[in-house]
């Protein structure tokens, strides 16, 4: 079993706030964090799958097909303030943890159809120290 | 564990160590004085992703836990008062064992140590 890692980079703002609160609640929960309007990131999405080794093609997956998911996924969230533009964050907060799970999800919907290769993990980077990891349900 | 995500956090601390002063045949290393490095210590956390907030730790309990925990304690020291011998491997056990006595202990998934650009030390998996 080999496994792959691949990058996409997209650029997005959010809000860390639960519509259900107070602001002092929310003030309160996501400290630091929180902000009237949200902020931005230049999001790193990396996706890890895994997969037997193709020995016509020496490859765990095509990459092509790999890009064009990833780009069907993070094109959902690139340039979109997520809060107000995403339907998935409508009511749930776009914490590092959630995109990584909506992430995970979308591309995994999409990786059976293209490839015998299964995805193992997301990362999601919201800045260069501090990242969630996704492994699925 | 339903929605379990894994959360790192990177910190950095600043450290001088010295390692031929142990007495310990055992230790073969250039580093034979006294000399410090800009250390990443990566933290990582473990849990469910809370329904409500979205969060697996709260990202300022986290930053405050770490500091009086760890970075008053490491950062701009020098390794040798606290280890016999100060390797990153000893150091990344003793955060390990420091943060297990914390606040964050429960969550507390495994410490990362990247002392330079050659040397990355991985600490053992807590809470399995």
């Amino acid at each position: 079993m080999i496994t792959l890692s691949r990058r996409v980079h997209f650029s997005s703002g959010h809000r860390y706030y639960n519509a259900n609160w107070s602001e002092e609640k929310n003030k309160e929960v996501f400290g630091s964090s929180y902000s009237s309007h949200g902020h931005g990131h230049n999001y790193i999405l990396e996706a890890q799958v895994k997969g037997p080794l193709d020995i016509d093609t020496g490859m765990v997956i095509n990459l092509t097909d790999l890009d064009t998911i990833l780009k069907d996924v993070s094109d959902l969230l690139d340039h979109k303030h997520l809060n107000d533009s995403v339907e998935y964050f409508k009511n749930i907060t776009p914490t590092t943890e959630n995109i990584a799970k909506f992430c995970f999800d979308k591309i995994n919907m999409q990786l059976g159809k293209v490839s015998k290769a299964t995805l193992h993990k997301v990362r999601i980077f919201e800045g260069d120290d501090l990242w969630a990891d996704y492994y699925g349900q | 564990m339903a929605n379990k995500c894994f959360i790192t956090k990177k910190y950095q601390i600043r450290c001088s160590h010295l390692l031929n002063d142990c007495n310990n045949p055992g230790i073969k290393t250039k580093e034979t004085s006294l000399h410090g490095h800009h250390m990443d210590v990566l933290v990582t956390f473990k849990g469910p992703i809370d329904e409500e907030s979205g969060l697996t730790v709260s990202r300022d309990f986290a930053d405050q836990v770490i500091k009086n925990t760890i970075l008053n304690k490491y950062d701009k020291s020098c390794l040798n008062d606290f280890l016999a011998i100060p390797t990153g491997e000893n150091l990344v056990a003793a955060i390990t064992k420091d943060l297990l006595s914390s606040k964050l202990s429960k969550q507390l998934h495994q410490v990362q140590l990247k002392e330079t650009n050659k040397n990355f030390f991985s600490g053992p998996i807590c809470n399995e």
